[in-house]
């Protein structure tokens, strides 16, 4: 390959200083700094302020506008005097992100109506009851796990293990969506290399959500939906979060914009994003002792869920599985991409 | 601080890799496919300002800089050149801000003024 006529050449290393030397100029000291980074680090710390006092006078937002509203705020904050062509990126994620959480949406309507596939196929409503039933009594040998846990610890005042396991299920409505916002702030590249992991794994639960609508352990057990496969199970995630003088908050919009599916039992979205923020960070965590620590985390929501008869154990080892075949799945593609690259340079060159 | 350390591309570097009569042809290749190798084990990342990227490749990976990520050059960054303390040279200038906003301290270049800089400068064998 051959350049234009007025390709630089440049001369005499020997003049070079030695890297570290103290003669050698910052760069901060000839390029002015750039005068809004200032600005937005004053900025996110007045959000995460205001966030932190709206959590105790409000609650946790938990319904999808109060997140995306917030979300949109923090990134208002977060890219303050970045150039055009970064809002440009960022809207084009926004509306990425956007038809992702609608695509969940509407499985609701699928898993109440059955599904056409282009006039061509239906896929008729059949509800999973008994199956993931059996599948865990299999795996426990005859028992319900979720009625195990409940007849061991449930009792009518809050206990310390209540306060942990609501905790923790609440973790599901912030820690993804704060995870998301503050890669989307620091590294767009790490955004990316997240949500493709998380985007697979939520198009595979959607999928399955539409093909295998699963009714949960609290519906399954309720004399209200007329199941009752064993004794009804207790159901109050939020219990143990209210104890500590915390509250959810979900405004009005719900009743026009989130119909939460009840059928979305299989697989776990809880589980799986419990799984995917750790595992997501595992390669920055050095010490092996803080590894193990963070990966108990997927261990207790997942404990916590079937305590709180939220979810059967299968749902949940089935968003792990997903979620650990979304890491797996990328982490191939990547590592081909950068080959493939690097392939193209070394052919280029040869 | 998430991303492996990026090691920017600079306008010489990148014309002795692209022209094979150029002098320090040989040098910048060697020292490139070793960055390259380093780039596939994801222990760094390759830039390049886009502007200087784009007087040798098109937007396409398929070319011998496929590896190389574009540090896209706003208006802001130009405004930051031309204020800065080398505005005379309005390349190097703006390859000083790049390389301040996105947080590079390793820089490929067969400019010695790259030297007078907190910056490590490949390639070594020519720094020594």
């Amino acid at each position: 390959m051959s350049t234009t006529a007025e390709a630089p050449t440049f001369v005499d290393p020997s003049t070079r200083l030695p890297f570290g030397s103290a003669a050698r100029l910052q760069l901060r000291s000839v390029v002015p700094e750039d005068e809004f980074r200032a600005v937005r680090l004053a900025l996110m710390f007045e959000f995460l302020f205001v966030y932190l006092w709206w959590l105790r006078v409000q609650g946790l937002p938990i319904d999808r506008v109060s997140v995306a509203i917030s979300v949109a705020l923090f990134l208002l904050c977060a890219f303050v005097g970045k150039t055009w062509r970064t809002w440009g990126i960022l809207l084009l994620d926004c509306a990425f992100y956007c038809v992702m959480w609608l695509a969940y949406e509407r499985t609701r309507g699928a898993a109440d109506d059955g599904v056409s596939v282009f006039g061509l196929l239906q896929i008729p409503k059949q509800l999973q009851v008994e199956s993931v039933r059996n599948i865990d009594r299999v795996m426990f040998f005859d028992h319900d796990p979720n009625a195990v846990l409940q007849d061991a610890f449930w009792e009518k005042t809050v206990r310390w293990y209540d306060v942990v396991a609501s905790t923790t299920y609440m973790t599901h409505f912030v820690l993804p969506i704060v995870v998301m916002a503050v890669l989307w702030a620091i590294s767009h590249r790490q955004w990316v290399r997240f949500m493709k992991r998380f985007s697979t794994l939520l198009a595979l639960a959607c999928l399955m959500f539409v093909i295998l609508p699963t009714v949960p352990p609290w519906m399954a057990t309720s004399p209200k939906y007329g199941y009752q496969l064993f004794g009804e199970l207790h159901r109050d995630a939020g219990r143990g979060f209210r104890h500590i003088g915390f509250y959810g908050f979900d405004s009005d919009y719900k009743i026009q914009l989130s119909n939460g599916n009840a059928y979305a039992a299989l697989p776990s979205l809880h589980s799986s994003f419990a799984l995917i923020v750790p595992a997501f960070f595992l390669p920055w965590i050095r010490p092996k002792w803080l590894k193990a620590l963070v990966l108990l985390f997927p261990v207790m929501m997942l404990t916590s869920l079937v305590y709180l008869g939220e979810h059967w154990v299968i749902d949940g080892l089935v968003g792990w599985a997903i979620t650990g075949g979304a890491f797996w799945f990328w982490n191939r593609l990547e590592r081909r991409t950068r080959a493939r690259r690097s392939n193209r340079a070394r052919e280029a060159l040869s | 601080m998430m991303d492996p350390p990026k090691v920017l591309l600079e306008r010489s570097f990148l014309h002795a890799v692209a022209d094979s009569a150029h002098f320090n042809h040989q040098v910048a290749v060697t020292e490139y496919l070793d960055l390259v190798t380093q780039y596939e084990a994801e222990e760094i990342l390759l830039v390049a300002v886009h502007t200087h990227l784009g007087e040798l490749v098109g937007l396409d990976r398929k070319h011998v800089f496929a590896p190389v990520d574009r540090l896209w050059v706003g208006r802001q960054h130009h405004r930051a050149a031309a204020r800065s303390l080398v505005a005379d040279d309005p390349e190097f200038a703006i390859t000083l801000v790049m390389a301040e906003r996105h947080r590079v301290r390793t820089v490929a270049s067969f400019d010695p003024r790259f030297c007078d800089y907190q910056l490590a400068v490949l390639p070594a064998a020519a720094i020594d």
